[in-house]
């Protein structure tokens, strides 16, 4: 009986001393891991997969199996335990079976096991821990993703703002249905999706700035070419050379363009009008993508580009960020500066003289209600992706319209002054081509 | 061997501690080495200058063990014969009439003093438990411990002892002088009431055969015997592992009954403070009386007065435990 005690302590503590080394051979093999992930991700090839992170347990199987000298590690463990030399003294009473020192040594022999892998966890846990964060999903661009389940809906209370509800009627209603949003995505940005749906096909947020900074190039000479075409009709050059750049526009543009100015029905006041508004979009989409890299965990950087943040925001408790009324104003200041520069007020509407470089000024109401941006709200939705600014991936020219009700929510969830909103509304009525 | 026994055993020993230190005043580690080697079958040699209570400590310990005692005092025309015993003539015939090494506590005192021939009849007993007088060979009462005394510092007249029989001693105490605090305690003891009263038995021979019998029986871990003999090799020079000091000053290094000496001593160590296994503590704490006596150091060493401890220590840093 003493005997059969003595050989499972021993045993007991052979099979620790196995598991502590195994789990430290599964540290160091994380930490390398983690460590060549994070190098090659520097160097642009990030090989995340789980199978790349679960490769780190074949040396820790290798360590558990690996021959163990027992009788120099019983010292070891023994020590770790704060038992001193009782192990060894068991293991040598039970080599002689020496029944009475076995007694005598099992009497009051409780070892605290978890000592034996107190360091050992603690190197394990941030390695795990690390492990676990880069398992989450990519935040890299997919407008691919699924989309929302039909079906799933979630009724959430209207507080829209007096002029979203002049604008949309049907966006008074107390409640109505929006795309219910999956758990766990609310750390990601948008923004990559939308620039992503511009173009049509998957890039990286840095390929689709490259992308925007481009076309904002194009743009502004359009527009310069359009201001030159309707002050002097008929000229080849300046034909051509809009003709090229409408060929090199993305589709949805360059075909809205070729509509206004369809030869011999040309519009030039239409197309002005659609380039300013595009320029003013890029503008923002820019301005907001270059945001989009400054957020982090939920914040929202506010200003131009994402660089400068408007002071005097105050958080509530639920984590709403809520601008004070001297942030408001400057904020509006910053976006009328940016407007003017653009050349365009931002309540153009259709159909209304736009004359580049003399912005068409509109009083910008003071803002009724206090505006609260979410932090963390409004990032990649599946539901949103399909959505979002309306092309589906690989059926160019096939665009999915927007519905009132589904710009409403976009305006809502994202952080979009309501100065802008009836420029975005505008920028979907004609992604959608209605009026 | 039962439980109930080995419990009996520390008891015992237990109160021999505290009658032996109720009359000797501080010398805790003498006497801790003093009982190691009860414990062990061994001898001690007693290195210490005089009047420090060696003789005292001996008397003391074979009072509170119940046994036999006898003192020899070591000089230079001591006999084999007046430590052994001799063949007398009688009505009967030859009749042997036991020396003073026939006790079960002898203290040969300054054994230096003794010639070498007595010195190797008085060792040879040590080690062989038995004295041969004439053709016919007697045993020695069981236990048997021998302590023998020196003066560190009186060279004149003496016989130093040779390395090999050094070796027969188990272990070697150094009897330092004592602190003021106990000073005083020695004075108070020996100039008041009674004066000095030795312990009486508290424990039987029986007892005594019991606690070295458990000894023997400790049980040993085989990195303990490994660590104890890489620290034997170590103290060897040119051995592998064997430390700078080592290979600088030591002309011999221990023997194997230096081995003994570690592990036996540990043993008892461990057993005396009421444990069942051994620590690297007590390997430590038998170090330096096991060895301190086995190392032959080389002329170089004595003219640049390094000790035997100094080039120890080395050789206890430079093995690491197990």
């Amino acid at each position: 009986m003493v005997v059969e005690k003595a050989q499972a302590v021993l045993g007991k503590v052979k099979f620790f001393l196995r598991l502590r080394r195994a789990l430290l051979a599964l540290s160091f093999s994380l930490f390398f891991e983690l460590l060549l992930f994070q190098i090659l991700r520097a160097l642009g090839l990030p090989l995340f997969s789980p199978a790349f992170f679960g490769a780190a347990l074949a040396p820790a199987v290798l360590a558990f199996l690996f021959p163990l000298r027992f009788s120099r590690a019983l010292f070891w463990a023994s020590r770790r335990l704060r038992l001193g030399g009782k192990l060894p003294g068991l293991a040598a009473a039970l080599s002689r079976k020496n029944t009475v020192f076995l007694t005598a040594l099992l009497e009051d022999l409780l070892p605290p096991w978890p000592r034996l892998f107190v360091p050992e966890v603690f190197a394990l846990l941030p390695a795990l821990l690390l492990c676990g964060l880069f398992l989450l999903p990519s935040p890299s661009p997919r407008i691919s993703e699924p989309g929302l389940p039909a079906g799933e809906t979630v009724s959430v209370a209207a507080e829209s703002a007096p002029e979203e509800k002049a604008a949309t009627p049907s966006s008074a209603r107390a409640e109505k249905e929006i795309p219910r949003f999956p758990p766990g995505t609310s750390t990601f940005s948008p923004y990559p999706l939308i620039l992503a749906g511009l173009y049509g096909e998957e890039m990286t947020l840095e390929e689709a700035l490259r992308r925007l900074s481009e076309e904002e190039g194009l743009l502004r000479r359009l527009a310069e070419l359009l201001g030159q075409a309707s002050a002097e009709p008929g000229n080849e050059e300046v034909a051509q050379e809009v003709a090229g750049i409408l060929s090199s526009l993305r589709p949805d543009l360059g075909r809205t363009l070729s509509q206004a100015l369809e030869p011999g029905n040309e519009d030039w006041a239409e197309a002005q009008a659609i380039v300013s508004a595009a320029l003013e979009g890029l503008s923002h989409l820019q301005m907001e993508a270059q945001g989009a890299e400054g957020e982090e965990g939920g914040e929202v950087a506010w200003g131009t580009g994402g660089q400068s943040e408007v002071s005097g925001e105050s958080r509530e408790p639920n984590g709403e960020i809520l601008l004070d009324e001297e942030a408001q104003a400057q904020m509006r200041q910053e976006l009328a500066e940016a407007q003017e520069g653009l050349g365009l007020g931002a309540g153009w509407e259709r159909g209304e003289p736009v004359r580049p470089g003399i912005p068409a000024k509109r009083e910008v109401e003071a803002e009724p209600t206090r505006t609260a941006v979410r932090p963390g709200e409004g990032p990649w939705r599946p539901g949103v992706a399909l959505g979002l600014p309306g092309e589906n991936p690989g059926e160019e020219g096939n665009f999915s319209s927007f519905s009132p009700q589904e710009v409403e929510l976009l305006l809502r969830e994202r952080p979009i002054p309501p100065s802008l909103r009836e420029l975005v509304r505008r920028y979907f009525e004609i992604l959608s081509g209605g009026e | 061997m039962e439980r109930t026994e080995i419990d009996k055993a520390q008891e015992a020993l237990s109160k021999l501690k505290d009658a032996i230190s109720a009359v000797i005043v501080g010398q805790k580690d003498v006497i801790e080495v003093v009982l190691w080697a009860l414990l062990s079958r061994g001898h001690v040699l007693l290195e210490g200058v005089p009047g420090l209570g060696k003789t005292l400590l001996v008397r003391a310990l074979s009072r509170a063990l119940g046994l036999s005692f006898s003192r020899i005092q070591c000089t230079p025309d001591l006999m084999p014969a007046d430590i052994l015993g001799t063949n007398v003539f009688s009505e009967d015939g030859f009749r042997f009439l036991p020396g003073p090494i026939f006790a079960h506590v002898v203290l040969a005192d300054e054994i230096n003093r003794a010639t070498p021939k007595t010195q190797s009849a008085l060792l040879e007993a040590m080690q062989e438990r038995q004295a041969t007088v004439g053709n016919i060979t007697h045993p020695l009462p069981d236990p048997f411990i021998v302590l023998a005394t020196q003066n560190p510092i009186e060279m004149e007249g003496t016989y130093p002892l040779p390395e090999a029989q050094v070796d027969r001693f188990l272990f070697k105490a150094e009897v330092r002088y004592p602190e003021e605090r106990e000073l005083v305690e020695i004075i108070r003891r020996n100039t008041e009431g009674e004066g000095l009263v030795l312990p009486d038995p508290v424990l039987t021979r029986e007892d005594v055969l019991l606690c070295q019998r458990v000894v023997r029986e400790f049980p040993v871990h085989e990195e303990f015997l490994s660590y104890a003999a890489k620290l034997i090799l170590a103290t060897h020079p040119g051995r592998k592992g064997a430390p700078p000091a080592v290979q600088k000053y030591v002309l011999y290094g221990a023997s194997p009954r230096g081995g003994l000496a570690l592990i036996l001593g540990a043993k008892a160590r461990a057993f005396l403070s009421g444990r069942f296994h051994l620590e690297v503590e007590d390997i430590g704490r038998a170090f330096r009386p096991a060895l301190i006596h086995r190392l032959i150091l080389n002329f170089r060493a004595e003219a640049e007065g390094v000790t035997p401890w100094q080039v120890l220590e080395e050789v206890w840093e430079a093995v690491p435990p197990p």
